[in-house]
């Protein structure tokens, strides 16, 4: 009976043991800015290195001067097969560039229809104290527009996986046509499959 | 006795090896070193692993402003002739020492082949930012 119970209580402290090694998650803070390589897909610290490498090289141009351009911020393509949030891309570097104090962006890319809706409930409903109210027309266009794209080359070979990254962007001159500066960043990962395939 | 005398001597080797091999302050003001040694660059350079520090030469730095803005290059010579990887990590300072934030400040992987030499640009985020520090590690 003694004997039983002993094994009984061992069997317990184990299967305690074993919830509390396996059972729970251990939770814990990381730095935004470590390297991450999880997995091969577009992750984090290419999202970094991609706004760094454009941020440093849109300051650094000619462009780019004392007169604070207003630029309009255009889709950024996505051409691989995976899912990016190219807006991620953009917001990342529109935040870096604007924080630089050297230009200004036009909400218009955004938000269009709700400064439209605005513009027209402060004129139109009468609710709003004409002394405060913001007339239509009075918007500055935007100087020049950002766009570009993302692609992707894809290769297998036995447990071999190599994926390169091209993302391109452009500033156009919206009146003229022109590019007036472009920029490209590669990116190479490569991975290898263990012998168990995991 | 001699096994007590063996485990401190075998702790403070432990310790010693785990130690940051340099150690750095911006300088306030300072003017950059054009050439010299990793320990002549301490001021603006930290690497703190010790085979990074004995592989790794910062071979020259440059600045100069651009469109009110300080760019600098540090570069850095793989003095073996393996190839590996490391991070590096630009931080920015204004005139009183209080950091300024950008886009940077994440790390960066960087691979090199044996005996290449490779520039680190970094551009300041704002034109308050007159300093910088540049963190080389190993990747992990």
């Amino acid at each position: 009976m003694i004997q039983k119970s002993k094994i009984f209580t061992c069997i317990t402290i184990m299967v305690l043991f074993a919830f509390g090694t396996f059972g729970c998650a251990r939770v814990q803070y990381g730095s935004p800015g470590e390297v991450e390589t999880l997995t091969q897909e577009f992750g984090s610290t290419d999202l970094q290195t991609i706004a760094e490498k454009m941020v440093n090289s849109m300051l650094l141009s000619p462009v780019i001067g004392a007169d604070r351009p207003v630029i309009y911020v255009s889709q950024i393509k996505n051409k691989t097969a995976e899912h990016i949030d190219t807006k991620s891309i953009t917001d990342k570097i529109s935040t870096a560039m604007l924080k630089s104090g050297k230009v200004r962006f036009t909400a218009a890319s955004e938000i269009n229809k709700d400064l439209l809706d605005q513009l027209e409930y402060q004129e139109n409903t009468g609710l709003v104290d004409p002394r405060t109210r913001k007339k239509l027309g009075r918007q500055i266009g935007a100087d020049y527009m950002i766009y570009g794209e993302i692609t992707s080359i894809t290769k297998k070979a036995g447990r071999k996986r190599d994926v390169y990254y091209k993302i391109t962007f452009k500033l156009a001159d919206i009146e003229t046509g022109i590019i007036e500066w472009m920029d490209e960043k590669e990116i190479r990962k490569q991975a290898q499959k263990g012998i168990l395939g995991l | 006795m001699v096994k007590k005398l063996l485990c401190i001597i075998a702790c403070g080797v432990l310790i010693s090896s785990c130690a940051p091999v340099t150690s750095s302050n911006i300088g306030g003001g300072q003017a950059l070193p054009q050439k010299g040694g990793d320990y002549a660059y301490s001021n603006y350079v930290l690497i703190n692993n010790r085979a990074l520090l004995r592989d790794l030469q910062i071979t020259d730095i440059k600045s100069r402003m651009v469109n009110g803005l300080m760019q600098v290059q540090v570069q850095v010579l793989n003095k073996s002739s393996r190839n590996f990887s490391f991070d590096y990590s630009f931080s920015w300072f204004d005139a009183e020492g209080f950091q300024v934030f950008g886009v940077g400040g994440h790390w960066t992987p960087v691979q090199v082949t044996g005996n290449e030499v490779k520039s680190l640009i970094g551009v300041a985020p704002k034109p308050e930012a007159q300093q910088f520090r540049v963190k080389i590690r190993k990747s992990k």
